[in-house]
């Protein structure tokens, strides 16, 4: 069963126990979000929830308390290390979700722990919760609703689940390119020697006063120093006293970074295009997609946000999708292998379950 | 409709007006609608926005990079402008100027190359250095360093500047002087830069200047040897005049005749010591100065200085005085022949502008601030003063004080006549020595010298070997002298000697501490004192203290006229403090109860004692077998440890007297193979050696001999030695036999005789005559055999031959004489003939002095009393 919904539903003890009373023997993991996909569709302040039944598959959930660790890739170590190369029956792990806590965690740094922690090399998907516009506290369901911020992840575990993983963008860089001159983690302090809150506030001028919200139409291309990648970085925090900005992500210091924007209709390709991908990668009809995509996009979108939903959902053959709006998104980036945190894209996992021989 | 975007309600109002349809499918469909117009609206806001402040972003960014390009252009300007300023500074040198490559390459030349080279520009750009300017036979050198330089980055001797020929371009060679450096570029490159300067002109000068320098160089030393020539040339005639002087004036002359004489002798003596150092100083003008480095030791230096000057410093009424402070070293490394020069010197000054008063020597490790005013801050320093009561030096005279030709002013050149060259030679000495200098002097009140020498502390040279101080030890003296500085030397020495002093200043303190019941065991008093005189006082001392020995210290022509027997000892000043030491110990072990040396041989049953007497020297033989026959012994005289081992097989002897060192074989050697044969035949062993150093001593003990005995036998120990032995020769018990006491005339010991070391060791007229005769007849042949032998360069011969005079000297007590043929010898040893035949002057003088010294008449009278 995943479960998705705003922070205010996925708090209340009541809702969990509702959906456990429904569904008394299935594993549960849920995030809270900045709102719900579902089938082609936006939602706002519903729970979504999706109750999937496998073959040949079995199931895992597993969480680790962000308390337990002390850095964020220690956490995604030890959350994988909990999980088994195979499950009792013997098959294989085939595919992981991993949902984190989206305000205190960094992204990066669980993604990089989560990948180096796994017992089998298998594509790792997922994302941060989220919470609205608020950016204040999120929630995570692991079978039960975990009252600290933590990570979980749900292992799949069958020799014919397939798995199609697509992330797609939609972004444009623009303007002089800069140089990252201070920073620490996913704190920005500064670009180009200058103050890095004073970049938005010439760029956003009188809607500087709805930051951190009105950042997420400008996120930073990242070119990693040493690297010949670049990464999409949202703002998630301001700090006015201080000048900085956080970022769901690490923007290290000597990195490069452009501001982007974009259109709806450029985003709604991009969409389309990681839609696209996993359907092709996955090589025939999905059974299921989830869909993680950007709290970014769908306040540019505005109105219009669910129309990335509706052409991914095209593309998807009109199958059955869920997903949610994420404070960050973890997929392979573009031409890589290893899972990332992505900001400010929509991926899509596409699960099918080739249909097995009766067993003897 | 109002709250809806302004462009969606214009367009209701437009095309649907105020019929406003309640559908709510309709109303939700414009909810939408709006909501899509107000996105685009902020969509297009920010949009606008992020073009304008990129735009200005951009601007911005595109100045800084014009700014910089200008300031690019700019530096580049600066750069050109730089380079070209350089290039006509390369342009301008008169120097060649060429950069390589690493391989040789000439790449750039300044037209100096052409000016200078001959190289018309294209012709040695582009070109290997090497074929075109490096003469063909260091072009293999040339290439190596190059590439040496290019592999490991050794330079070697590549940046040192060299004189090298080059080539000009019709193929010429010209000297050049030529610096190579390598440059390194900020690209990493490496090239070289070489400065070629022609020094054609510079070598020409130099020639000049060299060949002007020599010319000059040999004209001074023509004129220093003609000066040394004429010198030499003048000062033998001179001698003749001198000596057929004195001659003459030996002879009966007139009172006229006589001043005539004198005077001619007188100038004689002082146009000899003007060319004297004429001749000194012309040498050192020639570079002539040699100053060697070699161990000596420094007390019998200054000794010997004072001596010289003792007699007119005795003469003009002078007190002279030598204070060699204890810390001074005993010997140091340096040229004892030109220290005794400067001190002479400096002696000879102050005694010259003394009359009555006082010069004193002082000896003494110099200060720490004295070093340091003199920046001689490496090593040990001796730091030497001369100071007189004299007249005096101005302080306008003391600026040019150690000028040459100069004296305090030339009324003084007339009063008390000179060269004004001694202090010049002196300053020389002392400079070349590494020592430095200078004079402290107040008018009427007298003057000091100070003389600062760097004076390494010879080790190898151990003291030599003292007296016996045995004696001194515990003992009281009594010192009578009016001059503080004796006192305080004779307290010195005193404290020295582990005794006690009680030193005062006058005849009546003395006579008071006598009366006063104070113990003495000896006194030392001062000859000349001005109120009671040392004859009188020592007359009265031996009326109050018959006991008491008196040791008179006198100047070299003042012999006290005292009965005979009154003193104890007489002692010339200056004091010599080793000297003083052996009188007195002499003295004070001569009046020990057991005077054993008059014993008559058979009164102590030595007469059957075989003894054999191994020794090389004639002279020495005669000694011990005489003084054994007056112990009624016979004694078999060998001359070499081989001769000794003979004799033994011939016959058995109960003691032997071995001279350790003799020719052929040692003593110890002989020793050695005694004691290494027959145990039933091992008689007792007796060494006798000037060498009385513990190590020597123990050598012979090593060697298997029984005991030791010093050169010149002292006769009283040699007695004993042969009462030690004598018990295993004859059984008879000593007490048994009724000896009469040892009768030991007082008047024997201290009787007058011309040489009284001799007469201590005889203490018998005979044997003291034969002696005495044996020994001035050798010295006269010694004497004669070293001039001989220096004038046929022998140093060999002249060496043995100072060697025995010395021992002769020994033997006759004749300090001078002894340390005269040692400085001889030491000469011919070291192969310094100069130095030697300058020592066989004194050598000769103190061996005439010796030999010409008459025995007083009262010798003659006493042995005529002894023989009835």
């Amino acid at each position: 069963m995943l479960a998705f919904g705003p922070r205010a539903l996925l708090e209340d003890v009541a809702v969990f126990d509702a959906v456990r009373q429904r569904y008394p023997s299935a594993r549960i993991a849920g995030a809270s979000t900045g709102g719900e996909i579902l089938d082609g569709r936006v939602l706002d302040e519903t729970l979504t929830t999706a109750a999937i039944a496998f073959e040949t598959t079995s199931v895992d959930v597993v969480w680790t308390p962000a308390a337990d660790a002390e850095t964020d890739q220690a956490l995604g170590r030890e959350l994988a290390a909990q999980l088994a190369p195979a499950d009792a029956a013997g098959r294989p792990l085939a595919h992981v979700v991993v949902l984190g806590d989206g305000v205190t965690l960094n992204g990066s740094d669980l993604a990089a722990g989560v990948e180096a922690g796994l017992p089998a090399p298998v594509a790792v998907t997922g994302g941060l919760a989220g919470d609205g516009a608020q950016f204040a506290k999120t929630v995570l369901w692991a079978d039960g609703l975990l009252r600290e911020p933590a990570a979980l992840a749900v292992a799949f575990y069958g020799d014919h689940l397939r798995v199609g993983v697509g992330a797609g963008g939609g972004w444009d860089t623009f303007g002089i390119e800069r140089t990252v001159t201070r920073s620490a983690g996913n704190v920005l302090v500064e670009l180009d020697g200058r103050p890095a809150l004073d970049l938005y506030r010439d760029y956003l001028g009188a809607h500087a006063a709805e930051l951190p919200a009105s950042g997420l139409r400008f996120p930073l291309s990242v070119g990693m120093p040493g690297g010949d990648y670049e990464l999409v970085r949202t703002l998630l925090r301001v700090d006015r006293d201080a000048g900085t900005l956080t970022f769901a992500g690490d923007i290290p210091q000597g990195a490069t970074a452009r501001l982007m924007r974009s259109n709806p209709d450029r985003l709604v390709d991009g969409a389309l295009s990681a839609a696209t991908r996993a359907r092709t990668a996955l090589g025939t009809m999905p059974e299921l997609s989830l869909m993680v995509s950007c709290v970014g996009r769908k306040w540019t979108m505005g109105e219009r946000a669910e129309e990335e939903v509706e052409e991914a959902a095209l593309a998807l053959d009109q199958t059955a999708t869920v997903g949610f709006y994420s404070y960050g998104e973890l997929a392979s980036a573009e031409g890589g292998s290893r899972c990332e945190l992505h900001n400010q894209t929509l991926t899509v996992t596409a699960f099918s379950e080739a249909r097995a021989a009766p067993r003897p | 409709m109002t709250d809806f975007h302004p462009l969606l309600a214009r367009q209701l109002a437009r095309t649907i007006g105020d019929h406003r349809e309640d559908d709510p499918a309709f109303a939700a469909f414009l909810g939408r609608v709006d909501a899509a117009y107000r996105q685009a609206d902020l969509d297009r806001e920010l949009l606008e926005r992020s073009i304008r402040v990129s735009s200005r972003e951009i601007a911005e960014r595109h100045h800084d990079v014009v700014r910089e390009l200008a300031e690019r252009r700019h530096a580049e300007a600066a750069l050109q402008a730089s380079e070209r300023q350089m290039r006509s500074v390369l342009d301008a040198a008169p120097d060649v100027i060429l950069v390589l490559d690493q391989s040789d390459v000439v790449l750039d030349a300044n037209p100096a190359a052409e000016t200078v080279l001959g190289f018309a520009p294209g012709t040695l750009v582009g070109h290997g250095l090497a074929e075109r300017v490096v003469p063909e036979r260091f072009r293999e050198e040339h290439r190596t360093k190059l590439h040496a330089y290019a592999t490991t980055g050794a330079t070697g001797s590549m940046l040192t500047r060299k004189e090298l020929p080059a080539l000009t371009a019709d193929g010429e060679e010209i000297p050049m002087e030529i610096t190579f450096r390598p440059i390194r570029l900020d690209s990493g490159e490496t090239l070289f830069t070489m400065m070629l300067r022609d020094i054609r002109a510079q070598k020409q000068t130099m020639a000049e200047l060299v060949a002007a320098r020599d010319a000059a160089e040999a004209a001074t030393r023509a004129k220093s040897e003609f000066l040394a020539n004429m010198s030499h040339e003048i000062r033998t005639p001179l001698n003749g005049v001198i000596g057929m002087t004195s001659l003459l004036l030996d002879t009966d002359l007139g009172p006229d005749q006589q001043e005539f004489a004198e005077t001619i002798q007188t100038s004689g003596s002082a146009l000899l010591a003007l060319i004297n150092d004429v001749l000194d100083f012309s040498k050192i003008e020639a570079g002539m100065l040699e100053i060697v480095c070699e161990p000596f030791e420094i007390r019998p230096c200054v000794e010997e200085a004072v001596d010289v000057v003792a007699y007119r410093a005795a003469e003009q009424g002078t007190e002279l005085a030598a204070l060699v402070a204890e810390a001074v070293p005993h010997a140091i490394q340096g040229d004892v022949t030109r220290l005794r020069q400067v001190l002479v010197n400096l002696l000879s000054n102050a005694v010259k502008f003394t009359r009555g008063g006082e010069v004193i020597v002082t000896l003494e490790p110099a200060t720490e601030t004295v070093a340091q005013r003199l920046g001689m801050m490496q090593g040990p320093l001796l730091h030497l003063q001369v100071r007189d009561t004299g007249i005096g030096i101005s302080p306008e005279a003391l600026g040019t004080l150690f000028d040459e030709f100069t004296q305090a002013d030339t009324s003084t050149t007339r009063h008390y006549g000179g060269t004004g060259l001694g202090l010049a030679i002196t300053r020389r000495l002392v400079v070349g020595m590494g020592g430095a200098i200078w004079a402290e002097s107040a008018v009427g009140v007298g003057s000091t010298f100070h003389v600062v020498l760097p004076a390494p502390v010879a080790e190898t040279l151990a003291p030599g070997p003292l007296p016996n101080l045995d004696a001194l030890e515990g003992k009281r003296f009594l010192v009578v002298d009016d001059t503080p500085t004796n006192r305080r030397i004779l307290d010195l020495q005193a404290a020295k000697w582990g005794a006690e002093s009680v030193s005062v200043a006058s005849g009546a303190e003395a006579l008071a501490q006598l009366t006063s019941g104070e113990a003495f065991d000896l006194a030392i008093l001062d000859f000349q004192m001005p109120d009671l005189d040392g004859a009188t006082l020592a007359r009265t001392m031996a009326q109050l203290r018959p006991k008491m020995p008196l040791v008179m210290l006198s100047s070299v022509h003042q012999r006290p006229a005292l009965p005979p027997g009154l003193l104890a000892a007489s002692l010339t000043k200056p004091i010599k403090p080793d000297h003083l030491a052996r009188v007195v110990a002499g003295v004070l072990g001569r009046h020990r109860p057991a005077a054993l040396s008059q014993a008559p041989a058979a009164a102590l049953g030595l007469e059957r004692l075989r003894v054999l007497v191994a020794e090389d020297n004639p002279v020495n033989q005669r000694v011990i077998a005489l003084t054994l026959d007056r112990l009624g012994i016979r004694a078999d005289v060998v001359g070499d440890g081989v001769e000794v081992l003979d004799a033994l097989v011939r016959s058995a002897y109960d003691l032997i007297l071995m001279d350790v060192r003799m020719p052929r074989m040692d003593g110890l050697e002989a020793t050695r193979l005694i004691r290494a044969g027959d145990p039933r035949h091992q008689p007792t062993i007796v060494a006798m050696t000037a060498d009385v150093t513990a190590d020597k001593r123990d050598e012979c003990f090593a060697a298997g001999m029984n005991a030791f005995l010093g050169k010149p036998l002292d006769v009283s120990r040699l007695t004993e030695v042969l009462r030690q032995t004598a018990p295993q020769a004859a059984p008879t018990p000593l007490a048994e036999r009724e000896t009469p006491p040892p009768s030991a005339p007082e008047t024997n010991a201290d009787r007058p005789v011309a040489f009284p070391a001799l007469w201590a060791h005889a203490l018998d007229p005979d044997l003291y005559a034969s002696l005495r005769d044996d020994a001035l007849a050798s010295l006269r042949a010694e004497v004669t055999g070293v001039c001989r032998a220096l004038q046929a360069d022998d140093e060999i011969a002249a060496a043995r031959g100072a060697h025995s005079i010395k021992s002769v000297g020994r033997l006759l007590g004749e300090e001078s004489l002894t340390a005269a043929a040692e400085a001889v010898q030491e000469a011919c040893d070291g192969a310094r003939l100069a130095d030697a035949v300058a020592g066989f002057v004194a050598l000769a003088t103190a061996a005439d002095q010796v030999m010409d010294r008459p025995e007083p008449a009262r010798c003659a009278e006493e042995r005529l009393a002894v023989a009835h």
